[in-house]
């Protein structure tokens, strides 16, 4: 028998051959349909000599730049399998000698990666927080509904952002009432026939950006698990154009790239790339409000970023994770008098009534207050 | 002719690329397009034949300066060879292929089919204002038809034969090059006419039916933006890899005339290319790909080609002027930054004191 096609014979003569590798591949975090093994299927009719023949067939099928795609997890899962499937057919034909190349112990002795969960595919009792943070999950009755809290469990999902920015970005006026919507024009003459008259860009047809700026100050830690399906949701591409930095206290003359953390970017690029009537930005970090001491250099060095921004963009909103009550005597609370309200907690979010957030949680924000 | 055509993209070095650029070019003006010589790798080959047989969209990435875009072009070269040899083309006929190059305001649309509102208007008015009837019957008849201010794109056109008003019969290779420069809802707009390759236009209420066998679409994207998850799910995806040890039978088969490509001359080129793209792997820099490879042995050549005797040594001495020759440096690194970076990285090399 073929080294390389060892053990893989016997799973290209079942029924549904590498039916339980695709489930394995979605057990491990892959988004698989069913489209998927269809494909894998039809692939296999070109015909596959070896596992590697598999692998790269499967990875052309299964793989794609996305976390929910990943390359990583494919191939250690692959891996694994293609071993579990290599050792079954040793147990079965012990009386024919193992290829030497396939002693696969010394592979098994290697320290593997474990396979990469997304945030939302972890059991909340099994989430782990860091060392400093960790508490008691804490459990109840509210409403006659059993509730429980963590990080992750907070109003915020993919799929909300997404529908709420849709939402916001509708909310954009235009500030020209009175330009030619060009597209509409050419339409409504396209259906008429005749060009009766120009139509008028009403407001909301300004296609809205938004910008994240994400404090990493440790202060801010214990909340990046809850945060995470909103970065994924603009690093994922399901929220566009949106762009996320980071930076660290409070933003000075460099902020830092999500993608890249070491590399700065001045601040003043950023600015210059903002537009006055398209730009949203969205502020999260504690305000200093985690450290609970008075910080006057925090507070100054924000009041000049804010002062920066505010002519730049449409509109500022500030999420501080912290409870209101912890504002009081720092930084936050100052900043919170500088932003004229926009300021708001995730409690706030928590709060918030559950038709309230089927209709979109920043729906509630006080967004356009001026 | 036998009208069953062949889709085999199975790469044959000697036999399908040794046609010279002219043979290689559309002699239709309004084309003027040159098919591309392409060495794909084993794997590539696999996702392009997959993405063939199975009928879905191939998603390419991999660094700039790769070959993401010249793959369709080249896809479609073979299959006019091939299908020139087995007699399903004409001699003459080129495989249907089309380019779509996406910019940041592209819309999904465009892709597929503009209507000229404007130019129906101004006819209209024309017509209307017929003074001593100097519009013919047949001119009228076309006015009021809609259809005729319609104009297929890329994907329209490998949907929609105009000349037979139905489905084409050969599947076209469609290019939809840098497809992350627009926005996400351009993908999403997409979704539909890649899944199930139809679409309707209302201006002429016309619906454009799926054809029989899909076209072949190759997408290309420079992940300037992460492409949503939907739509990754409707591609197969390959990254195309540099081709590090394949950069001299590259060189030799691109550039078969050149003297620098010769056996006795390309290793030191070599050599000293991987040596900017290993200063330039930093970030912020842009390592230089195949393309700026060619680009300069195009160059070499053209200094070499001048020097009183063309040896080993003169080769060596314009390698040597790279970092200081704007010219020579330019065709592999694009800006100021990434120039100063790599002169600075050879002085420090060179220089004993900052050795030590």
């Amino acid at each position: 028998m073929n080294v390389d096609s060892w053990g893989l014979e016997q799973k290209l003569t079942e029924p549904e051959p590498f039916l339980d590798l695709f489930t394995e591949m979605r057990e491990a975090g892959m988004q698989l349909t069913l489209k998927h093994y269809d494909l894998l299927q039809k692939g296999l009719w070109r015909g596959v000599a070896s596992w590697q023949d598999l692998q790269r067939l499967c990875a052309i099928l299964w793989v794609k730049p996305s976390d929910n795609y990943d390359r990583q997890t494919f191939e250690q899962v692959f891996r694994q399998y293609q071993q579990t499937c290599q050792e079954i057919v040793v147990e079965l034909s012990e009386d024919q000698p193992m290829p030497v190349e396939l002693v696969p112990i010394a592979t098994r002795e290697m320290p593997q990666v474990p396979v990469r969960l997304m945030p939302e595919r972890y059991q909340p009792s099994k989430f782990l927080g860091p060392i400093g943070i960790q508490t008691p999950t804490a459990q109840g009755k509210l409403s006659g509904e059993s509730w429980q809290f963590t990080p992750i469990a907070l109003p915020i999902s993919i799929a909300q952002f997404q529908s709420t920015w849709r939402r916001l970005k509708s909310l954009q006026p235009s500030n020209y009432s009175d330009e030619i919507d060009i597209e509409r024009t050419k339409e409504a003459i396209a259906r008429q026939g005749i060009f009766a008259d120009v139509v008028l860009k009403s407001s909301g047809q300004q296609q809205s950006e938004l910008v994240i700026f994400v404090d990493e100050k440790a202060g801010m830690l214990p909340y990046f698990p809850a945060l995470q399906p909103l970065f994924r949701a603009i690093t994922g591409g399901w929220v566009s154009p949106a762009r996320l930095y980071r930076f660290t206290g409070y933003p000075c003359k460099f902020l830092y790239s999500w993608a890249t953390p070491h590399s700065a970017i001045g601040l003043d690029g950023i600015m210059a790339r903002l537009h006055r009537s398209r730009s949203i930005v969205l502020i999260i970090s504690d305000g200093g409000a985690a450290s609970g001491a008075d910080n006057p250099d925090r507070v100054l060095g924000t009041a000049k970023f804010l002062d920066l921004l505010q002519s730049c963009v449409s509109q500022i909103l500030w999420i501080n994770p912290m409870p209101e009550p912890r504002w009081r005597g720092t930084p936050a609370e100052e900043i919170r008098d500088l932003l004229e309200g926009r300021m708001v907690t995730l409690d706030a979010l928590v709060g918030v009534k559950q038709h309230q957030l089927a209709q979109g949680w920043m729906s509630s924000l006080p967004v356009g207050e001026e | 002719m036998n009208t069953q055509a062949s889709y085999e993209y199975t790469f044959v070095e000697e036999a399908d690329y040794s046609f010279s650029k002219e043979q290689r070019t559309d002699p239709d003006p309004k084309n003027g397009r040159c098919y591309e010589e392409y060495f794909p790798d084993k794997d590539l080959v696999e996702a392009v034949q997959l993405a063939i047989d199975l009928q879905q969209p191939l998603l390419l990435e991999g660094e700039p300066g790769c070959g993401k875009t010249q793959l369709a072009s080249a896809i479609a070269y073979q299959l006019t060879q091939t299908n020139r040899q087995k007699k399903t083309i004409a001699d003459e006929e080129w495989w249907p292929f089309y380019t779509w190059t996406v910019k940041s305001y592209s819309r999904a649309r465009d892709g597929l089919y503009t209507f000229d509102a404007i130019g129906r208007l101004r006819d209209a008015q024309l017509m209307g204002s017929n003074v001593g009837g100097m519009l013919d019957a047949k001119t009228i008849a076309e006015i009021k038809d809609p259809k005729t201010y319609r104009t297929f794109g890329a994907l329209g056109k490998a949907l929609y034969d105009k000349k037979t008003k139905k489905a084409p019969e050969k599947r076209a290779v469609v290019l939809i090059d840098e497809v992350d420069k627009a926005d996400s809802d351009f993908t999403n707009d997409l979704l539909l006419e890649l899944d199930e390759f139809r679409f309707y236009i209302p201006e002429t209420d016309e619906p454009i039916n799926p054809p029989p066998e899909p076209p072949i679409v190759i997408l290309t994207s420079n992940r300037e933006k992460p492409l949503p998850d939907a739509f990754l799910r409707r591609c197969l995806y390959f990254k195309i890899k540099f081709p590090e040890h394949d950069l001299k039978r590259i060189a030799q088969k691109r550039l078969l005339n050149l003297v620098v490509t010769q056996d006795a001359f390309i290793q030191p080129i070599i050599d000293r290319f991987l040596g900017v793209r290993q200063a330039m792997n930093q970030p912020g820099s842009r390592a230089p790909g195949t393309s700026e490879f060619l680009k300069l042995l195009e160059a070499v050549d053209r200094r070499f080609s001048k020097v009183k005797t063309m040896d080993i040594e003169g080769l060596h001495a314009i390698l040597d002027e790279l970092p200081s020759s704007l010219p020579l440096l330019g065709t592999l690194l694009k800006t100021e930054a990434d120039q100063q970076l790599y002169r600075s990285k050879v002085q420090k090399r060179s220089s004993p004191e900052d050795a030590g």
